[in-house]
């Protein structure tokens, strides 16, 4: 028998119910929606597994020196700023 | 296929109640415009501590996207330029973080459509064996470490593949939790074209990487 919902609704609760940010009463609809149609329990498991290989990939470590080089370069920009009005012919008199 | 979704009816579930974005409600409100605001203003200390709240979550953000942690960083970089640069014009009309994605989506995807990555540019997080440099976790044996590199490879290739557009919303919906509507704002277009987007591109990823289920 065919899923009774429409896809974009299914494939919302599907995503949603997998990254568990149902609420509790639409999840436990969508659960009894689930104990009749095999095509929603199995792409909820591979949602599933999508889900936790994505928790999986950590991201790396960031530079101790990461703020000193923002500050350098917003330190750059300002000078550079500082020359283009000094020596600008095009702005009005200083 | 039946009812409207968006007309419940007694005899059936409440699919009409729209899926929560809890995720979203449950992003603190913080004082990301205030201190912006303070920027504005010429407060410079204020700029430190916006650096110190978001700066992770920018660069990690950037980091899914190109695949480059030497790459993220100096997008990051320019992410933060940015916000300082345009202190000035900063009007507290959408949230903080809201434009500080946009900035961050919009270097990263003008990045990857360059295709810098294609022109020389080595991956510094590959090793010579194509290895992700991922942190290794003392926990594993060596062979559990085989294993899990080679799982998260397949999972970087799958992101990877993605149209940069479907993989930016994934991003930001797995991982930074903005709800559907924070991500519309962020890459300006509807909720329902983010919700097209996603469900793309996880089913993409579902049929890519089943067999690592």
């Amino acid at each position: 028998m065919g899923c009774s919902l429409k896809k974009s609704v299914a494939e919302e609760l599907i995503v949603a119910y997998a990254a568990r940010t149902l609420s509790a009463d639409l999840e436990a609809d969508f659960e009894r929606h689930l104990e009749t149609c095999a095509g929603c329990r199995e792409l909820v498991a591979q949602q599933r597994a999508v889900w936790s290989l994505l928790d999986e990939w950590h991201p790396l470590p960031v530079s101790p020196d990461f703020d000193r080089k923002v500050f350098e370069r917003i330190a750059v920009a300002r000078s550079r700023r500082w020359w283009i009005w000094r020596f600008s012919p095009a702005l009005p008199s200083r | 296929m039946d009812s409207d979704p968006m007309q419940p009816s007694a005899a059936q579930p409440s699919w009409a109640r729209r899926v929560n974005n809890s995720e979203t409600a449950q992003r603190l409100p913080d004082g990301d415009a205030e201190l912006m605001l303070q920027v504005r203003d010429g407060d410079e200390a204020c700029f430190t501590q916006l650096l110190e709240r978001h700066r992770n979550a920018v660069i990690h953000f950037l980091y899914r996207m190109v695949l480059n942690q030497a790459v993220a960083e100096e997008l990051a970089q320019e992410v933060f330029l940015r916000v300082y640069r345009f202190r000035s014009n900063y009007e507290p009309t959408a949230k903080f973080t809201t434009w500080l994605f946009r900035i961050a989506t919009h270097l990263g995807l003008n990045w990857i459509r360059d295709g810098r990555h294609e022109k020389g540019q080595e991956s510094l997080d590959e090793g010579a064996d194509g290895a992700s440099r991922q942190v290794h976790d003392r926990s594993r044996t060596v062979e559990q470490e085989l294993v899990y590199q080679a799982k998260l490879r397949e999972v970087r290739q799958a992101i990877e593949n993605l149209p940069s557009k479907q993989r930016a919303a994934v991003m930001m919906h797995k991982y930074e939790e903005l709800g559907y509507a924070e991500i519309a704002d962020v890459l300006r277009c509807s909720e329902s074209a983010v919700k097209s987007l996603l469900f793309r591109a996880y089913e993409s990823l579902r049929m890519r990487l089943a067999h690592l289920a």
